[in-house]
This record gives C-alpha cells, sequence and structure tokens, in this order.
C-alpha cells in the first residue's frame, strides 16, 4: 500500500500525505483516510491557513471542524516557527509603523514591523499584528521610571510581553505561519507615563497608513510628539492633544533632528557633522506645516490661548526600511534568466 | 508645395522638439521596438531574432502573487516553452535603451522585462517587487499592465495577501486575469485543487472580476521548467498562454485610434493660409477630411487642406509623423500652442479632473519637503503647459480628509483643477513641474468638468 504513495516535491517535506498512506495509518488509528472538501472550504474561511495545513488537520481530526480548529491553534505556533526558521534570512525591508497612545494622552509607543513585500505590509493581518504590538509597547511606558522622555524599547523585552495569553513573539511566529513572509519587530519606543494625571500630552500620526480590522492603522512614516503644559481642564487638554497630534505630521514630513536651536547650537559647538540649517533641522525653528510661522510661534500663541507655557519635551519618527541593508535584488528578467541555466 | 522658409524650419526642428515633449506621454510599447538583447542558451538559433514580427501585436502582462508561489518560476517555465515554439528575450533593467529625457526625469522603478512571443502576440511580461512599484509603473506609463497572470501555489491556495493582489489588479485598471495554480504536481488530490480554483473564483467575484469566466489553469512551472511530466508541465503552459492569448484583449493600437496632433507651432503663410506643426500621436488624416480644434477656448472645426512632411507633400498622415497641417479659414490669431488637432467630437476640453498622482522622491530630482492642499505647480501634457490647483477630494459633506500632507515618494489621488481648459481624456498622463523642474507625474482617473 505505501509503495502506491505518490512522490511528492523534495519541498513539500512529507507534509502532503498521500491518500494511501493515510488510509495505512488511518486503519490503525481511526483517522479518517480522505479530506471532506466542504469542511476543507469551511476550515479554511475560519482559518485561512495554508491548504495542506488545513487539509492536515481535517485529517488528523475525522473531518470535524471544531477539531481541526483546535488542532490548528496548537499547531499554529509550531508551524509558524518552521517556516520562520526556513526564510528567517530573508530581508525584512518593508513593513509599516504603528503607534498607540493611552487613553488620557499621557504615553504613547511607536513600533516599527518589517515584512517582506507592501502586499503583506497592507494587509489586515499584518496591520492588526502591529497595532497589537504597539498597545503592548504602551503598556512599557514609564516602566522604570524613565524622566517621562522617549525611551529605546528593547525589542526583546517587547517580544516576551504577553497580550491574550500569548507573546508577541508567538504573535509573530503565528503570522508568519499565515503570511509566508518573514516578519521582524525591529525596532520599538515609548515616551510618557501610564500615570493619567501627569500634564503631558502625547499624540502620534501615521503617514499613509493603512486600516487593519479594529480600525487601528499601521503606514510607512509614523511620528510621535510629547508636549506639556500644566493646564487640567478637558478643553485644554484636547487643544493640546490636536496641537501635538500636527506637530507629529511636521516631524513625519519635515524630519527635524532637534526640538530646539539651543540643542542645535550644542551639537553644532560639539562639532557634530550635518546639523544643518536650524531652519530646517530644529523643530522648533521650522516653519508649521498648518501655518502660523515658525513652531516655536505657534506654541506661545497656543500657550497664550490655554494660560500656560507649552513645549516640546520629546519627539521620534520611524520610517520604514530605515538604516536595512536591502538585499541587491537582481532584477526580475536575470532571475529567470538564472533559472533557465 | 509651401513656400515659407519659416515652415521649413519649423518642420526640419520637429523631430528633436517633439521627441522632448512626447517622451513624457510614450506609450511603453514604442520603447520595446528597440534593440534585443538575445539569450543564446534559449533561442533554438540565432537566426530566429529574424522571425520576430513587429508586426503583431504588442501586450504588456504581469504576473502577481505571493512571494514563494513561483512567479520566476513560472516566468522562466513560459519563456523556455514558447521559445521552443517561438523566441524569448531578456531585458534587464539595465539593457532597457530609455530615452535621455527619461533618464533626466530619474524615476526610478524597480522592474525589467522578459520578452517572448506566441503564435499571435508579442509579450513584455513584467514582474514587480511590490504594490507601490506596479502603482509607479502605472501611473508613469513605464510599465503599463493590460493584463495579469495571478499565481498561486496548489499547496497554500490564495492566501491573506492575495486580496491585495487583487485590489492592486484593479487600482491599475487590469479588467482581465488569468489565474495560474502552479505546484499542482504536489498535490495528489483533484478535488483540492477543484477548491482551490473554486476559491480563487469566488474572490474574483468578490474583487469585481468576472470569477466565472475568468480562466483558471493548474500546472507547474517546475515540471515545465525541468522538461518533465508534460501534462502539468509544459502543456500546462500552452494552455496557459492560450488563455492568455484568448482572455486578454489586446489594446486599441494608436494607428486605430482617432486622429490626434498636438499644436507646437503656428505659421502664417501668405497666400495659403496657417499651417500647424506637431508630431500626430495617434489615428491617421487624409487631406481634405474635417478636424476640430479643441482646447483654451470654444472648440471649432476646420478642414485640413494640406500635409507636409520633409518638404513634400502628401496626402495622408498618421501616428509618429512630424507634418505641417494647412487649416482652411482659420487665423493665426485663433490658435495656440497646447490645442490639439483631432478627429471631430473625438476628445473634449476639461478643465477638472480627479487624477493619481506619484510624487517623486528627493533621490529622483523631486521635492525634498511635503505638500499640503491647494498646491499650485505647472501642469505640462503633450505640447501644453498649464497650471494647476491640486486639492484633496472632500468627504461626502464637504468635510476634510483626515490627512492632508504629500510627501515625495506618495502615491495620491488628488482633484486637478486647471486654469485653462485643454483637450483631456481619461489615461491620459502628464508630468507637474515647479521651478523647471519635474516633481511628479500623473494619470487622469475620472474627468469632472
Amino acid at each position: 500500500m505505501l509503495a502506491t504513495a505518490v512522490v511528492c516535491r523534495p519541498s513539500c517535506g512529507g507534509s502532503i500525505f498521500s491518500a494511501a498512506r493515510v488510509g495505512f495509518y488511518a486503519a490503525l488509528r481511526g483517522y479518517a483516510t480522505k479530506v471532506d472538501i466542504k469542511a476543507l472550504k469551511r476550515l479554511r474561511e475560519l482559518n485561512p491557513v495554508p491548504m495542506s495545513k488545513a487539509k492536515e488537520a481535517l485529517l488528523s481530526s475525522d473531518n470535524d471542524i471544531d477539531q481541526a480548529m483546535v488542532w490548528l491553534e496548537k499547531d499554529a505556533i509550531q508551524s509558524g516557527a518552521r517556516k520562520a526558521e526556513k526564510i528567517k534570512n530573508r530581508t525584512a525591508s518593508d513593513g509599516a509603523i504603528a503607534i498607540q497612545v493611552n487613553e488620557a494622552l499621557t504615553s504613547g509607543a511607536i513600533i516599527e514591523l518589517g515584512c517582506e513585500t507592501d502586499f503583506v505590509a497592507r494587509n489586515s493581518t499584518f496591520v492588526d499584528l502591529a497595532s497589537t504590538i504597539a498597545r503592548s509597547g504602551l503598556e512599557l511606558a514609564g516602566h522604570p521610571a524613565t524622566n517621562s522622555a522617549l525611551t529605546q524599547i528593547d525589542v526583546g523585552e517587547l517580544s516576551a510581553r504577553v497580550a491574550s495569553g500569548r507573546t508577541v513573539a508567538d504573535m509573530v511566529t503565528e503570522t508568519i505561519g499565515r503570511l509566508g513572509e518573514n516578519i521582524v519587530l525591529r525596532r520599538a519606543a515609548t515616551m510618557g507615563t501610564p500615570d493619567a494625571t501627569d500634564s503631558m500630552v502625547v499624540s502620534g500620526y501615521v503617514h499613509g497608513g493603512i486600516a487593519g480590522s479594529h480600525g487601528a492603522s499601521a503606514g510607512k512614516i509614523g511620528g510621535l510628539v510629547a508636549i506639556k503644559s500644566s493646564v487640567r481642564s478637558d478643553e485644554h487638554r484636547r487643544t493640546l492633544s490636536q496641537l501635538a497630534g500636527r506637530l507629529a505630521q511636521q516631524v513625519v514630513g519635515y524630519s527635524p533632528r532637534f526640538i530646539a536651536v539651543s540643542e542645535w547650537q550644542a551639537a553644532s559647538a560639539a562639532g557634530i557633522e550635518g546639523v544643518g540649517e536650524p531652519e530646517v533641522t530644529v523643530l522648533e525653528a521650522q516653519q508649521f506645516l498648518f501655518g502660523g510661522g515658525t513652531i516655536a510661534e505657534v506654541l506661545a500663541k497656543v500657550a497664550k490661548g490655554v494660560g500656560a507655557p507649552v513645549e516640546v519635551v520629546s519627539f521620534v519618527r520611524f520610517e520604514r526600511g530605515e538604516g536595512v541593508e536591502k538585499a541587491a535584488r537582481p532584477d526580475f528578467a536575470e532571475e529567470v534568466r538564472k533559472q533557465l541555466t | 508645395m509651401f513656400r515659407s522658409v519659416a515652415l521649413r524650419a519649423a518642420t526640419e526642428s520637429l523631430g528633436m522638439r517633439s521627441l522632448s515633449m512626447s517622451a513624457l506621454t510614450r506609450p511603453v510599447a514604442a520603447r520595446n521596438l528597440r534593440a534585443h538583447v538575445m539569450l543564446k542558451t534559449l533561442a533554438r538559433s540565432y537566426a530566429d531574432a529574424a522571425m520576430y514580427s513587429r508586426s503583431k501585436p504588442h501586450i504588456n502582462v504581469g504576473t502577481i502573487g505571493h512571494v514563494d508561489h513561483g512567479k520566476t518560476t513560472l516566468t522562466a517555465a513560459i519563456t523556455k516553452v514558447l521559445s521552443e515554439t517561438g523566441g524569448a528575450t531578456f531585458r534587464g533593467y539595465a539593457d532597457i535603451d530609455k530615452a535621455p529625457e527619461e533618464k533626466a526625469r530619474g524615476i526610478t522603478i524597480s522592474t525589467a522585462h522578459v520578452e517572448y512571443e506566441t503564435s499571435g502576440r508579442h509579450y513584455a511580461h513584467v514582474d514587480c517587487p511590490g504594490h507601490a512599484d506596479y502603482i509607479k509603473n502605472m501611473i508613469t506609463g513605464a510599465a503599463q499592465m493590460d493584463g495579469a497572470i495571478i499565481v498561486v501555489s496548489a499547496t497554500d491556495g490564495q492566501m491573506p495577501q492575495t486580496r491585495e493582489h487583487l485590489l492592486l489588479a484593479r487600482q491599475v485598471g487590469i479588467e482581465k486575469l488569468v489565474v495560474f495554480i502552479n505546484k499542482a504536481d504536489a498535490i495528489d488530490d483533484a478535488e483540492m485543487l477543484e477548491l482551490v480554483e473554486m476559491e480563487m473564483r469566488e474572490l474574483l467575484t468578490e474583487y469585481g472580476f468576472d470569477g466565472d469566466n475568468t480562466p483558471v489553469i493548474s500546472g507547474s512551472a517546475l515540471c515545465a521548467l525541468e522538461g518533465r511530466n508534460p501534462e502539468l508541465g509544459a502543456e500546462a503552459i500552452k494552455k496557459l498562454m492560450n488563455a492568455v492569448d484568448e482572455h486578454i484583449p489586446t489594446p486599441v493600437r494608436d494607428l486605430e485610434k482617432p486622429f490626434l496632433m498636438p499644436v507646437e507651432d503656428i505659421f502664417s503663410i501668405a497666400g495659403r493660409g496657417t499651417v500647424v506643426t506637431g508630431r500626430v500621436e495617434r489615428g491617421q488624416i487624409v487631406k481634405g477630411q474635417e478636424l476640430e480644434i479643441v482646447g483654451f477656448g470654444a472648440p471649432f472645426r476646420t478642414t485640413l487642406t494640406g500635409i507636409e512632411m520633409f518638404h513634400k507633400q502628401l496626402e495622408s498622415g498618421q501616428a509618429g509623423d512630424n507634418m505641417g497641417a494647412l487649416l482652411r479659414g482659420v487665423k493665426r490669431e485663433a490658435l495656440t500652442r497646447g490645442q490639439v488637432l483631432a478627429a471631430p467630437g473625438s476628445i473634449k476640453a476639461h478643465n477638472k479632473f480627479l487624477a493619481s498622482l506619484y510624487v517623486l522622491t528627493k533621490e529622483e530630482g523631486g521635492r525634498h519637503t511635503p505638500f499640503s492642499d491647494n498646491y499650485r505647480p505647472q501642469l505640462f501634457v503633450r505640447t501644453c503647459d498649464v497650471t494647476a490647483i491640486l486639492t484633496h477630494q472632500r468627504g461626502p459633506n464637504g468635510e476634510d480628509p483626515p490627512n492632508m500632507m504629500v510627501m515625495p515618494g506618495d502615491n495620491v489621488t488628488m482633484q486637478c483643477e486647471l486654469l485653462s481648459e485643454i483637450a483631456i481624456e481619461k489615461g491620459m498622463r502628464f508630468t507637474i513641474r515647479e521651478g523647471g523642474r519635474t516633481v511628479g507625474t500623473g494619470v487622469v482617473t475620472e474627468l469632472i468638468a
């Protein structure tokens, strides 16, 4: 009976059982010998795993969809890990930036999740994963005491965080299994504090955002800005939140390097290269994207309106693929030519 | 014979000038007529090059699919199978003979293409790494796809991102697809293959394609490439290409389209009348036919009473010709550069439309900073140059969109309003410039007014 097993491509590694071989085991273990195609279709609708994986799940569950779902759930991390191992060296220079800000607007997190193509970066499964990771990152804001300033988070620490019963690392692994591309949590940062009574106002902006299935979005460039003012009224905090959002957009659009001219002067004096002109590299000296003069002038105006000084505490800008060495991709014709020789 | 020396000088200088103007809107097909690099290992004999019939209709196709589903292998397999019956060539990006204007334009497009031909048609086959590259190609016209082959592996079936693949096809204006289910040799259950096919048909329908009538071919590109299992190998590839031949329509060729010639220069010739020079963009015309002059004011009709090319009077002109057109009863003052001479009723003047724009990056010579709503660059199309006002589309109740910032490198849809009405149609490409440099290119997606 085994001798009739069809020849399998070397790449399928024996994961696709021939009907004959399954039949052999089925006789011993009481499994279904043939997959129920209707059940297979339904299972794929419920959980879009690769076709061969869905088949394996059903054959191991006597064509019972509920059992197959459980089987897939158990198998997800394992098969994701196998896939991840296989493709771990592929460059993941595409991807998305996701941002989350807490409800009190006192803290924010920004993360970069890399993948191989923008098709995957635009898929809601990926976008949802990116925003879930950003939400996990939010829990790290202000821990330990970071003076509420910008803090780069260790990717390993974030990967070990648990959300909905699973670690971030496991979620990434499962998604690799599902989307078949290398996915890498590249970097993360937070600012602000979880203390809802703090005078910090944090807001973010993601450029070219693609909405996921839960409304959150992820895009190609993201900026996060924290401003501070002693005002407490909800109305004023709304004004400040809008301002911080616009400043985040300014950061994304004009990529400043410094907050204030004093920082620029210090950097110049220290002989740091490429500090540029203050009008270009200093946030407060830049013309505001939304009009009204320089950022410093706009801050002064808003301060007058809310009756207390307003200052920019920190900002951060993530652009996807930044600093990733892109593999020199041989052009398509060259790749096709190679396959032919 | 037109007696004016001025006219002769004008027609002589036309070659250079019209090239520079048209390079921005020239369709890709024109470029494909250039020299080819034959791949020796493939061609049965070098003499095959001579067999290439340039009279065959030309089609641009692309492969879209997941990175591991075998797009490159499939393309190689098509090339191999067709090289045994027809021919195939490779054109790496570096091989593509670009006009200097395009080099200057400097838009980087990560694509190269492979050419092959079936008995009926000649193909250029592209494969871009991602969504953004395909969109850029569509907008700039660098590698417009007339149809696409969606590649999906039989072992995986459609993937979550297959949705993004179909959305892309929609977005670049592809109406007809052909599906290739690859790696069918790894599946021993015919019903499973049928399920992969059924799921694809459902998804195609969900995304606005004709799921029921889209050809779906199962096979194995690897088998075809390695010359084994002919039923799933070479035969499946032939079936696939037959389906592509039959299902993806041949685009209307420039010659078959209604006549259109942009006005470059205007001359008054004593005793004869007014002569307009330009390069015929499409269609054909015979002396004595009626023409309409469109753009910059109300359109009006006239009769073409003479055609001159290289100092010779001709009876007819056609796409690609640089010609002087003698117009009956038209005052010089009634004409201006940027208007078009067109077959009556074939094109109308507009000043408001929606366009997909690609904004050049700093590295491509574009802007360094973003722009926002109400951006006013110069818009260049054909021989015409007019100020445009670019605004974002408003919501149903006139509300502002949440984000109005447009950054270098972005693809974006905006409303364009021109200060003068010019001849515009859907699918027309243009460039936008400011301060003498190109900052973006665009394609008209919908006419508004």
